[in-house]
């Protein structure tokens, strides 16, 4: 098992540096194969651990590679920690990443830089996966800045186009605040137990004396540290205002759209949230931050999603919207209900972009959506499988988002505080919207008439585009029947979490009865009337409703609040640089003072000139001088 | 076993160097002369890093003699972990630059190479002497070679640049000097071992602390002492930057561990507050500085200062950490994340100067603005400049995250707030690296040369080698600690004890 899991990182980074440092002998083709095939082989290795977790009940293997660092009595291993939790993700994250390698190898293939992009793929799964093993703080952290930096990577790899080179470095910087802010949460939980081993913080968890530790600005230790490791987990996961680097990441090719919104990076936080859910546990305040900041970026940013007109972005949002639902459920503490919508979302939100990225590439590279529409009898197989992604994210009975989403609502509903039903009608509302902006994208794109010119020149896509989509299809329909293994799913150190779950058919039965049903009902029929019959209501064009598209379209001005402060940033730079640094410093005392000295001597010299009467004034003033002195003295 | 290692170390470069100022005939010679004295000194250190013993907490390889009787000045070599470390980062970077040095194309080549023997063998003398006098005479001897690199092979305004850092350094100098014949007066030795035992009044310590802190800080440089750096490393021409910025910083901060802690430290401790506000300064505001520099030498140098900022922000924590827990292995964690800082930066900041001057030697000029687009130019450099650019901005993986993880957990325990003006680094270190990495490398071509103008197989070799360094020392900084860890204890208890 121990070689196992040591195989799986390091077939990655194998393959990874295989591929980005070979030379020109090896072709684009056998490159895309043979990385494919070592993931597909670490794939393997993960259903194996996966199945032996299951196998073994309450078995949980932790082990440390190699010390990192050990000075005295602290010691960071490189190591893993694979329970039932662990485990499921590492699966997840190695299927995506397997299927977007395939359907790579075809997407890519007209690329000057093919090898780079599966060089930094294979990179990119393996920070994910040093992350999601790990068993400290550290070796989470740094996966969690290595999957930071292969996006920055990715976002950038169209390195000519200005508008990319933007969007990663922007990427990168606001991932930089989070990971400031995580730093700061993973010191303030190492002052408290000296270790960063997940282990030994969570057997020490009932030794603190919470009562007697400092508190910070009106917030107890604890809540301030957890706060801080969840402002990291916004920036990761895209919630608001940190969620700006999203929508712009959709820069890089499209399928990286897929792994970064499937699997890896933007999920990292939710993972890491449900990882030291022990901690979370004990807070207050950051557990109802937690859940506000959720639920708001679960309804605001789905509205954005309503007036989008480019298809990724209009996917992208829908991310930012279904992580809101995510980071809700953490707020509650049903980090595993959280964790089954991840599961699910990873495998339809995937496939909603790879299905996008076969329309983009069946229509030479457009991806405006007011030039599409009618391609349903063009493109039969990407149809049936976007409808599938569509019907799962709208949380349509029976597909895999129905039951994930109506369980998050359900807790939320079994929760009694006023915070958690204020949520649940902000995430009721949430589910609406979703279900608009996903009927809107399906039918302007798939229905009515064609709006890009002629619509004769389109075909489907080969195989090997088609086939990773049917496989995601699959998984999208039917992965919602593991609901009991995610209900059942013990928590580290921690145990079960009390959810309630009474079956399958009673599930099932008391979600098409629930509200959630009405929403989605109301948001068939609008999206219908709305974006297929085209139809316009008058209610549509008064004062009240453009204004509030008009706002929503501005997307609340994050946007411009983050140039903002990155321009701040720069004047202030450069006021300190011109003014303090070689104004003051260097100006007025590192070069000033010798043109003192030099003044002085000039003085100086003037007063030696030569001249006898010079002198004999001089001494005749001093003279008048001091007996002036010594006469005020007397008198 | 060889004996007397350190002299041959400290002397063999600086004897071979000044034979080679008078010799100016056969540039073949010259060349292959240069790489295997530096070669031999460079195999010599390994020798000394393979014979070291790790858990000996007192000096090795000790030589010493007599030398000034009169005026207790002995001739007193001998190494700690903490020493030959340095000495290895010292000709693992002296090796390098003398293999970049052959691609470049100047004038009076020998004394160019001779300028960097003597100043190889005068920095293993400073961090192997053990007598405070002849640390202060290779300390001070070191000054003449950096001044003659800078003043005449640098840039057009390098006059002013080199006499700008002459008397900076000079007037550190002085005030560590003054402290030194102070404390021989008291004590009548210069010898380390007395210096670790001698006790101090308050008064006594916090005099001598500030004078030679001065010194040091000059050296290191540490905010507000710093203007003299951007103006120095914008003139020395490209292995001089090297070295300033890989080597010569990092005699300041070895003084401070050598000299000044374990000597004065409750004088430091009563003190400390005003050197950790400083090295925030530099952390924070210097940072912020470098993001809008036009010049990427001033950038990098800029960026130099910061991340100094976080070594001595190591080294002056280590009083408020002894008194909020008492326990020794906080002091410990702190120091040695300040040590993996010094180590780390040298090799990172080498790597970006060499960077940078080979892109100055092909497109003849450093102005940011002036370029654009590098990497449809020159990929391989240009993939080489965005990792150490990576690798400045801290990046796990590379060397430089260890010490600034560890200064970062170490300064919460000490105070909040250090903690996050210090972690304010991460954006601010992201922001400079990375938004210079925009500017230069990425985009359309700007200036066309329309030529291979790509690293040829030396250079890749340097890069590589140097890339290589950066993450070897990030995934396995155990290695390096347990050279440390030994001698970083017997410091922290010298300085416990005292307090």
């Amino acid at each position: 098992m121990e070689l196992l899991l040591l195989f799986i990182p390091l077939l990655l980074l194998t393959s990874s540096l295989i591929v980005g440092l070979s030379s020109n002998n090896l072709g684009k083709i056998s490159a895309g194969i043979l990385s494919s095939t070592l993931v597909f082989v670490a794939l393997i290795f993960s259903s194996i651990i996966l199945f032996n977790i299951y196998k073994h009940e309450d078995q949980i293997l932790y082990e440390n590679f190699y010390n990192w660092i050990s000075i005295s009595s602290l010691e960071i291993g490189i190591g893993y920690l694979i329970d039932k939790f662990s485990a499921v993700m590492l699966f997840v994250v190695l299927l995506i990443s397997f299927v977007v390698h395939v359907y790579s190898i075809s997407y890519m293939s007209e690329e000057k830089d093919f090898k780079r992009f599966f060089s930094y793929i294979a990179l990119f799964t393996f920070s994910m996966i040093l992350l999601v093993m790990s068993n400290n703080l550290i070796q989470l952290f740094i996966g969690w800045e290595g999957v930071g930096l292969v996006s920055y990577l990715l976002i950038g790899f169209f390195y000519k186009k200005e508008s990319a080179i933007k969007a990663n470095l922007k990427a990168f910087l606001i991932n930089r605040i989070g990971d400031m802010f995580f730093i700061l949460g993973i010191a303030m939980i190492y002052a408290l137990f000296d270790s960063f081993d997940y282990r030994t913080i969570f057997i020490n968890i009932n030794k603190v004396d919470f009562e007697n530790l400092d508190s910070y600005f009106g917030l107890s230790y604890l809540d301030l540290s957890c706060l801080f490791l969840f402002i990291g987990a916004m920036a990761k996961s895209a919630q608001i205002p940190l969620h700006v680097w999203l929508p712009d990441s959709m820069e890089g090719p499209t399928p990286i759209s897929a792994l970064i919104h499937a699997a890896t990076m933007v999920t990292a936080g939710i993972f890491m949230v449900g990882r030291l859910s022990p901690l979370f546990e004990l807070t207050d305040f950051t557990n109802s931050f937690i859940l506000i900041i959720g639920s708001s970026t679960a309804l605001f940013m789905g509205l954005i999603a309503i007036y989008e007109n480019d298809i990724k972005r209009v996917i992208a949002y829908s991310t930012i919207s279904q992580l809101g639902y995510m980071v809700a459920a953490l707020g509650i503490s049903a980090y595993t209900v959280s964790f089954f919508h991840l599961f699910t979302h990873a495998f339809f939100k995937a496939l909603l972009f790879l299905c996008a990225g076969s329309i983009i590439m069946s229509l030479h590279h457009n991806q405006d959506i007011t030039k599409m529409g009618g391609l349903r009898s063009k493109l039969p197989v990407t149809y049936i499988c976007f409808l599938i992604g569509t019907l799962s994210i709208i949380g349509f009975p029976l597909t895999s988002g129905f039951f994930s989403k109506d369980l998050i609502l359900e807790v939320m509903l079994d929760n009694n505080s006023t915070i958690s039903f204020v949520s649940y009608n902000m995430l009721l509302i949430g589910a609406l919207v979703t279900v608009i902006y996903s009927l809107r994208l399906l039918f302007i794109v798939f229905h009515g008439d064609f709006r890009g010119g002629k619509l004769s020149s389109i075909k489907e896509q080969s195989m090997i585009i088609l086939l990773p989509l049917i496989l995601l299809a699959i998984f999208s329909l039917f992965s919602g029947y593991l609901i009991k293994t995610f209900v059942d799913m013990p928590i580290y150190f921690y145990g079960l979490k009390d959810i309630h779950y009474e079956g399958m058919l009673p599930f099932i039965s008391h979600g098409i009865l629930s509200p959630a049903s009405i929403a989605l009902i109301t948001g068939f029929f609008a999206a219908k009337i709305l974006y297929k019959d085209e139809r316009k209501f008058k209610m549509l064009n008064s004062a009240i409703t453009i204004k509030l598209k008009s706002f929503i379209q501005t997307k609340y001005k994050f946007d411009e609040l983050f140039i903002y402060s990155s321009n701040k940033t720069k004047k202030i730079s450069s006021l300190l640089a011109s003014k303090f640094d070689i104004g003051l410093i260097d100006g007025f005392i590192v070069n000033g003072l010798p043109k003192k000295i030099n003044k002085l001597s000039q003085i100086l010299k003037s007063l030696s000139s030569g001249y006898l009467y010079h002198y004999a004034f001089l001494f005749v003033f001093s003279i008048v001088v001091i007996f002036g002195i010594i006469l005020a003295r007397i008198l | 076993m060889i004996s007397n290692i350190l002299s041959l170390l400290i002397w063999v470069p600086i004897l071979s160097g000044i034979i080679l100022y008078f010799y100016n005939r056969n540039e073949k010679i010259l060349n292959i002369y240069n790489v295997l004295i530096n070669f031999f000194v460079l195999a010599l250190s390994i020798y000394l890093l393979i014979n070291f013993k790790q858990d000996v907490e007192a000096f090795q390889f000790i030589e010493k003699y007599n030398w000034i009787n009169t005026l207790n000045i002995q001739y007193f070599l001998g190494v700690d972990g903490i020493s030959t470390l340095l000495i290895i980062l010292n000709t693992i970077i002296f090796f390098i630059v003398s293999i970049y040095n052959l691609n470049l194309k100047i004038d009076k080549r020998n004394q160019y190479y001779a300028s960097f023997l003597i100043a190889n063998g005068l920095t293993i003398g400073v961090f192997s002497s053990l007598d405070a006098i002849l640390f202060y005479i290779f300390f001070e001897a070191l000054l003449i070679p950096m001044f003659l690199i800078i003043g005449i092979w640098g840039g057009a305004n390098r006059i002013y640049a080199s006499i700008k850092f002459f008397i900076y350094t000079f007037f550190g100098s002085v005030l560590l000097l003054i402290s030194f014949l102070y404390i021989n007066s008291k004590i009548s030795s210069f010898d380390i071992n007395y210096l670790y035992d001698a006790n101090f009044t308050l008064v006594e310590q916090e005099w001598l602390f500030i004078a030679m802190a001065i010194a040091f800080a000059i050296k290191i440089p540490m905010f507000p002492f710093h203007t003299w750096l951007p103006d120095a490393h914008v003139q020395a021409p490209t292995s001089g930057s090297v070295v300033l910025a890989a080597i010569l910083l990092k005699v300041g901060a070895y003084g401070f561990i050598r000299y000044v802690l374990p000597v004065v430290p409750i004088g430091a401790m009563s003190l400390d507050i005003y050197f950790i506000i400083l090295s925030l300064i530099a952390i924070a505001y210097v940072g912020l500085i470098a993001i809008t520099q036009n010049d990427m030498k001033k950038l990098i140098a800029y960026s130099s200062i910061s991340h100094m900022g976080f070594v001595t922000l190591g080294f002056f924590i280590i009083f408020q950490l002894f008194e909020k827990t008492s326990n020794v292995d906080d002091l410990i964690i702190s120091l040695s994340g300040s040590l993996y800082q010094i180590i780390s930066h040298g090799f990172v900041s080498a790597s970006l100067f060499i960077c940078v001057g080979s892109i100055y030697d092909r497109y003849k000029t450093k102005k940011i603005s002036d370029l654009s687009g590098l990497l449809n130019q020159m990929p391989v450099y240009s993939w080489f400049f965005l990792f150490f650019a990576l690798a400045n901005c801290g990046l796990p993986g590379t060397s430089s995250f260890v010490g600034e993880l560890l200064i970062i957990i170490s300064s919460f325990k000490a105070n909040f707030i250090y903690a996050f003006i210090s972690s304010s680094t991460l954006i601010i270190s992201a922001f400079y690296s990375l938004w210079l990495v925009k500017r230069v490398i990425y985009g359309e071509i700007k200036i066309d040369l329309d030529k291979n103008i790509d690293a040829n197989n030396l250079e890749k070799l340097i890069l590589f080698t140097l890339a290589l360094i950066i993450i070897i020392l990030g995934i396995y900084p155990d290695f390096i600690m347990n050279f440390m860890n030994t001698s970083l204890r017997h410091i922290s208890e010298t300085i416990i004890f005292k307090l």
